[in-house]
């Protein structure tokens, strides 16, 4: 009796590659990007509902393949900076937010009237750096930023 | 329908795999809980359902990304404990399960089985008949978020399984009456 069930349940054991250890492994090396982009999809998801969008009509405003948005809708695809300016124009949201730097100069018209000078370089004891620098720039750390 | 091998060297967890599924039943869960179109889909569809005291008015958004991390966190650890060796895998495994109903005798032919996900307050679900002693057998898994199984069309689904597995293996003659089962070391 036992031997007629083992070789029975023999013919239903199939061994093939799992899916799940592979997407475990690669989540493992690619976690980075990959939450940030099930961040950007929710998002993506979220405006495409309350602006009553379809996938359809966002790719033909971004000149994609409905496919592949649904790809990104997914939150596997390693988005690059030209895909998500263009989500963001075409649905007038914000995806991502990055340092900003502000100048602090005046841009002026015409080359001509640019007064032009080489900056006097002092000669400074060593360790003096840290104390005497002074950028004209204004650097504003942020963290990169995805509205959920 | 065929049985599929959770973890490549032994066979104390099966999932069920349809003819024509490229998936099985475990993998296609893991699938769904990390895809962020489907839950989308799942969590507005169920918005009543997770607008209920119980889940203390969370988001359809944060819904979305607390499942994801909870659903990744748990095929992590299944991934650590695949390395270890078969008999401390199975201890660990045998804790995973507990029994479908409250008030199901403790042993059964075939007993109709659950694992929860891994936060305090979860929603997912894994179900699972159990074979002799030690074996499982994944037969689905859903995001459940009334009290009751037989509430909602997904988790009656679920329910439809377990009975359509239970039924199948049966038939076909695979488990004797004792509900024990040899299986081949292959």
């Amino acid at each position: 009796m036992k031997d007629t069930a083992k070789n029975k349940l023999n013919k239903y054991i199939s061994r093939e590659s799992l899916d799940w250890m592979a997407q475990a492994d690669y989540y493992e090396i690619n976690k980075d990007w990959l939450n940030k982009s099930a961040l950007i999809a929710i998002k993506i998801l979220s405006t495409l509902r309350s602006q009553s969008i379809t996938q359809k009509a966002l790719a033909d405003s971004m000149g994609v393949t409905p496919q592949y948005i649904n790809k990104v809708v997914k939150g596997y695809e390693n988005l690059s900076l030209e895909t998500i300016c263009k989500i963001e124009r075409s649905l007038g949201i914000s995806l991502i937010s990055v340092p900003s730097y502000e100048s602090s100069q005046v841009i002026l018209d015409s080359f001509s009237t640019v007064p032009f000078s080489i900056p006097k370089i002092e000669s400074k004891p060593i360790g003096s750096k840290k104390t005497e620098y002074n950028s004209e720039s204004k650097y504003q750390p942020q963290e990169i930023h995805i509205a959920a | 329908m065929k049985f599929v091998p959770i973890f490549d060297d032994e066979d104390y967890l099966l999932s069920v795999k349809g003819d024509h599924e490229k998936y099985c039943e475990f993998d296609k869960i893991l699938r769904n809980w990390t895809d962020i179109e489907y839950l989308d889909t799942f969590f507005t569809t169920h918005e009543v359902d997770l607008k209920r005291p119980f889940w203390e008015g969370i988001s359809v958004e944060q819904a979305i990304i607390e499942t994801r991390n909870e659903a990744i966190k748990f095929r992590q650890y299944l991934r650590r404990i695949s390395k270890k060796n078969p008999s401390e895998r199975l201890v660990l495994l045998l804790r995973l399960f507990q029994p479908l109903k409250k008030d199901q005798p403790t042993i059964s032919f075939l007993e109709k089985k659950k694992a929860y996900g891994l936060r305090n307050k979860t929603w997912l679900r894994i179900y699972a008949l159990k074979f002799g002693e030690d074996k499982y057998l994944i037969t689905g898994g859903a995001i459940k978020l009334t009290d009751n199984m037989s509430e909602r069309e997904h988790t009656r689904e679920e329910l439809r399984k377990l009975e359509t597995c239970k039924r199948y293996i049966i038939e076909e003659g695979i488990v004797d009456e004792d509900g024990i089962i040899e299986l081949l070391e292959l």
